[in-house]
């Protein structure tokens, strides 16, 4: 239904003639703004998977070797919350936060640490913030998991046999722990793309991504047949980059083994 | 956790705009939230929707996952990829095409917010009792069967009993993701219908007055308070597993 309504023509009167044109789609993927956005999207995405998988492995292998269960549903609770708040909720308390003269501007200027407004809101830096906070909990659950299932006393035979703990990390709990890498960094990747409440409240219309410009043309400009082309071009993306990201995950992880 | 803070912090403030750490104490934003009109029909409206659509979605849950659990036949992985499917294409996308679709039959109503839901909340509703049903000797079930109980009755006395823990997590799951929605609420909600998450986004975008705040907190206070009783009954860790 999407993709009949994409080849539509628009027409500001009565919203779609019904005909067949791809000049939906040429100016989705030419316009400057569209591709403007595509690449904003990705970009975003990316950083913010990076990013997790960062923040998310030391909490993760904390959870997976804690053995106090008071203090496990403590550190569960904390990083689950934002998961269940409402998005909207989370990405608003961000806005307080970061706004030109909100709270930590406050606490920088009161420090004597900045001069001027506080520049994050409205910037990528600023929707990446927001997207990280929502979804490193995802990442830590996928790694949490597959770092559980780890026999321990492999590790241990590989220090008895000499090698030095970072060299044990390195060569045997974190290959062991990919597949837990992986399925974390595609889900939260998918999820960056598709993210909408997040960078719309943080990044203004300022930075645009491509479900932004999406909900502009649907439901402020009335531009269905665009907003349909978009749509799909989203949906490809994500498609396709979900597909080749496991694709060369894999490969990667058979090198790795290989070595 | 800090924005969770900064959120029902800036709730209780006494002055006339948004600030954390907050002007005075004063619970007068709160009061303002109790008594407009909006607040009070899209809070109704969106606690409505998301227990009929838990409702559905822990009924059907329970029937795909105990077909899923017990029988093997053709075509099982692909319905199980099928359960699956609506966590891989984006929200937006999904809720264009729900717009579209609904809104070519004619008016939207809080029953196309309801199908919507549910289809987004099956797969983890699946996977949670899925997980619980698993752990299900089938011989309990059997021996009921063997001392004179009927199939129907063994499986309401019996199974059911056993695997509540699951029901009620996937329930007040389902509950909590319908009730926090705002991708698909945005692209569905109409001045008629209208719900919680939709009006603070709009709020946001439009006014940004404090009351707005104190409806972001009664919506936080509320899925955290959610969020322990299911950690009560299967343990929060257990949902993603």
């Amino acid at each position: 239904m999407i993709f009949g309504y994409s080849m539509y023509k628009y027409d500001p009167l009565v919203i779609f003639r019904p005909t067949f044109t791809w000049e939906n789609y040429v100016k989705a993927l030419t316009d400057d703004m569209y591709v403007t956005a595509i690449l904003n999207t990705f970009q975003i995405s990316l950083v913010t998977t990076l990013l997790a998988l960062v923040l998310a492995y030391p909490i993760a292998y904390y959870l997976a070797k804690i053995r106090n269960r008071t203090e496990d549903t403590v550190i569960s609770f904390i990083v689950f919350a934002p998961m269940m708040v409402s998005v909207v909720i989370t990405s608003f308390a961000w806005v307080i936060l970061l706004s030109p003269y909100g709270t930590v501007y406050q606490l920088l200027s009161a420090l004597n640490l900045i001069s001027g407004p506080f520049r994050l809101m409205f910037t990528k830096e600023g929707i990446i913030i927001g997207l990280l906070y929502g979804q490193l909990a995802y990442m830590v659950m996928t790694l949490r998991s597959s770092l559980e299932r780890i026999d321990w006393s492999v590790i241990n035979a590989a220090r008895i046999h000499g090698a030095s703990s970072f060299h044990a990390f390195y060569s045997v709990t974190l290959p062991i722990s990919l597949p837990g890498i992986f399925a974390g960094s595609i889900v939260t990747f998918s999820l960056s793309l598709s993210s909408f409440v997040a960078p719309f409240l943080l990044g203004g219309r300022m930075v645009k991504v491509l479900s932004v410009v999406i909900y502009d043309n649907i439901l402020s400009t009335y531009n269905w047949p665009l907003g349909s082309a978009t749509s799909v071009v989203l949906f490809v993306i994500t498609t396709i980059s979900v597909g080749l990201f496991t694709y060369f995950l894999q490969k990667t992880r058979l090198a790795w083994l290989r070595t | 956790m800090v924005p969770v803070v900064v959120v029902i912090g800036a709730s209780v403030t006494k002055a006339n705009y948004i600030s954390f750490p907050p002007d005075l104490f004063s619970l007068k934003w709160w009061g303002d939230f109790v008594s407009t009109d909006i607040y009070q029909r899209s809070t109704l409206l969106s606690i409505q929707i998301s227990a009929a659509s838990s409702v559905i979605t822990v009924a059907i849950a329970l029937l795909s996952a105990r077909v899923l659990a017990r029988y093997k036949f053709r075509g099982k992985t692909i319905l199980n990829t099928m359960f699956n499917m609506p966590f891989t294409v984006p929200q937006v996308v999904f809720a264009l095409a729900a717009l579209f679709f609904f809104s070519s039959m004619g008016p939207i109503l809080p029953v196309h917010f309801v199908i919507c839901f549910v289809v987004m909340d099956l797969p983890l509703a699946i996977r949670t009792i899925s997980a619980n049903m698993s752990g299900l000797d089938p011989d309990i079930e059997r021996a009921a069967l063997v001392l004179g109980a009927d199939s129907i009755s063994a499986f309401f006395k019996v199974t059911l009993p056993l695997i509540k823990p699951g029901l009620i997590g996937a329930f007040l799951f389902s509950f909590l993701s319908s009730f926090n929605n705002t991708t698909i609420s945005i692209f569905l909600s109409n001045p008629r219908y209208i719900t919680l998450p939709v009006v603070i986004f709009q709020e946001i975008e439009f006014y940004a007055w404090p009351s707005l705040v104190a409806a972001a907190s009664f919506a936080t206070i509320l899925s955290l308070g959610i969020m322990g009783v299911i950690h009560r009954f299967v343990g929060i860790a257990s949902m993603y597993k």
